[in-house]
C-alpha cells in the first residue's frame, strides 16, 4: 500500500478483491453489496488500528471465524490480507456454512486468495458444516465474522431438510428436479431472516457469551428492516456489559446496510 | 481437516458442550492425507499458549503420531525474517525463521509441531463425541457437524 497522498479519514484503503470465477453454478451466495460493505469495513484505517490494538503482535494467536461464506469472499479477502488488516500474519482462520456445498467452494477461495498473497495471508484451517459455531469449543473465537440471512421474510426456513436429510453432497450443473429443489432451498438459506430478519441473528446474539473469547469481537451486519437502534438496545442490555458500535453504513439499491462491532 | 482444527472444536449438542468428555472429539477410521502448507514458526509459537496440549497429544495418538507429554516451551514472538527461501523439502517457504534466533532445538520442535499440526489432513472419517457418542462424519476433508432435528 503506497499513496502519495493521504486519503481523507474514513475512506477505506484498497485491498484487491479475492476471485470467485471458479463459482459458476454452484448454489452459494454470490459476492454482493453487503459481501463489499464488510471488505470496505475491515480495510477502514480505524478498523485496521482497532483490531491490531485489540489483538497487538506478541500475544496469543487470534482465531477468525466466519458464520456463512457463502461463496468465501469475505474469509478469503481477510485470510490474505491479514498482515495488513490485522497487523499480524500469526492469525488461523475457519469458516463455517450449513451448506455443503458452500464450504467446499470457500475452500477454493481461500486458498486461491491466500497463494496470491503469501506476504500477507493468515493460516486457514478448515471449512466445517455447521449450524452458527455449535461445532466450535466453548469462548475460543476471537474475530466472529457474520452477514446473517437478514432479509424479513414471512417464512423463517427450518434447517431440517439438511440435518435429517441425506448427506449432502456438492451441487452443480443441477439436472434432476431433486437438484433444483435443493438450489432453491439452500438459496433461502442464505438471505431469508424471518421475523424483521433477525431470527438468525438472535439465536447467534442469545449464545454470544459462550462463542466469543474475552478479548472477542464480532461484526455484524444488519439491514435498516432489522431495525439496528432495538438490537444495539438489546446488545448492550445483556449481561456482562456489551458495546456495540456502527463501523459503517451504505446505502445498496432499496436497502440501508450497515456493519457493526460488538464486543466487550 | 487439519488435526489442529480438532482442538478448537467440541461436541455440537447442547447438553454435552459442558461435559470434559465431549472434548476432544476421538477421530475413528480416519483416513490421512499429508497437504503442503507454507511453515510458519511464528504462529506455532504464538499458537502453542492457547492450545489444550493433552487434547492434542490424544488427537495426534489417534492418528499414528506422537507428541511429548509436556507442552514444549516456546517464547512468544512478535516478528519473523522476510527473507524467501527454500526448506530442506523443496518448498518455497516466506520464512527463513523467527527474527531473535532459534536455537536448533526450537527448530526442530516447531517443524515437527508444522507437519503434524498443520499438514496432516483427515480426507475421510468420523469424529466421536465421548460424552454422547454421536459421530460426526468427515467427508471430502469437510467435517458434518449438523445435528440430526431430535439432537438439537
Amino acid at each position: 500500500m503506497t499513496s502519495t497522498s493521504a486519503p481523507p479519514p474514513g475512506t477505506p484503503l484498497k485491498f484487491p478483491t479475492p476471485s470467485t470465477s471458479h463459482i459458476t453454478s454452484q448454489p452459494v451466495y454470490p459476492p454482493s453489496e453487503d459481501s463489499y460493505l464488510l471488505l470496505d469495513a475491515f480495510s477502514l484505517p480505524s478498523e485496521i488500528a482497532f483490531i491490531s490494538t485489540r489483538f497487538p503482535a506478541g500475544t496469543p494467536s487470534p482465531l477468525l471465524v466466519e458464520i456463512g461464506t457463502g461463496s468465501g469472499v469475505v474469509s478469503a479477502f481477510l485470510a490474505a490480507h491479514a498482515g495488513a488488516l490485522f497487523g499480524r500474519q500469526d492469525v488461523i482462520t475457519m469458516g463455517l456454512d450449513v451448506s455443503y456445498t458452500a464450504n467446499t467452494v470457500t475452500e477454493t477461495t481461500i486458498s486461491k486468495a491466500c497463494s496470491q498473497h503469501p506476504e500477507t495471508s493468515a493460516t486457514f484451517l478448515d471449512c466445517i458444516t455447521s449450524d452458527l459455531t455449535s461445532c466450535l469449543k466453548p469462548k475460543c473465537v476471537d474475530i466472529l465474522v457474520f452477514n446473517p440471512p437478514y432479509v424479513p421474510t414471512p417464512e423463517y426456513p427450518s434447517l431440517s431438510t439438511l440435518r435429517d436429510g441425506k448427506q449432502q453432497k456438492v451441487i452443480m450443473n443441477s439436472k434432476s428436479q431433486e437438484d433444483y429443489d435443493m438450489e432453491d432451498y439452500l438459496l433461502s438459506l442464505t438471505y431469508a431472516g424471518g421475523d424483521k430478519g433477525m431470527e438468525t441473528t438472535d439465536r447467534l446474539l442469545d449464545q454470544l457469551h459462550e462463542v466469543l473469547s474475552g478479548r472477542g469481537v464480532l461484526y455484524l451486519l444488519l439491514c435498516a428492516g432489522n431495525r439496528p437502534p432495538e438490537v444495539v438496545e438489546r446488545v448492550t442490555g445483556m449481561e456482562s456489559g456489551w458495546k456495540m458500535d456502527r463501523v459503517i453504513e451504505r446505502r445498496a439499491g432499496r436497502e440501508l446496510l450497515s456493519i457493526w462491532r460488538i464486543y466487550r | 481437516m487439519k488435526l489442529l482444527t480438532a482442538n478448537f472444536l467440541s461436541c455440537a449438542v447442547k447438553a454435552c458442550k459442558s461435559s470434559p468428555l465431549s472434548f476432544p472429539l476421538h477421530f475413528r477410521e480416519a483416513e490421512l492425507a499429508s497437504k503442503s502448507v507454507p511453515y510458519n514458526p511464528l504462529l506455532l509459537s504464538n499458537l502453542l499458549p492457547r492450545l489444550d496440549w493433552q487434547a492434542l497429544v490424544t488427537s495426534s495418538k489417534e492418528l499414528g503420531f506422537t507428541l511429548p507429554d509436556a507442552k514444549p516451551e516456546l517464547p512468544l514472538r512478535s516478528t519473523t525474517t522476510t527473507t524467501t527461501t527454500a526448506n530442506d523439502d523443496g518448498d518455497m517457504n516466506m520464512d527463513g525463521g523467527i527474527g531473535g534466533g532459534v536455537s536448533d532445538e526450537e527448530e526442530k520442535t516447531l517443524r515437527m509441531l508444522h507437519k503434524v499440526l498443520m499438514e496432516t489432513e483427515v480426507v475421510e472419517g468420523k469424529m466421536v463425541c465421548g460424552s454422547c457418542g454421536f459421530e460426526y462424519g468427515i467427508h471430502q476433508t469437510v467435517g458434518n457437524f449438523l445435528l440430526p432435528s431430535h439432537l438439537v
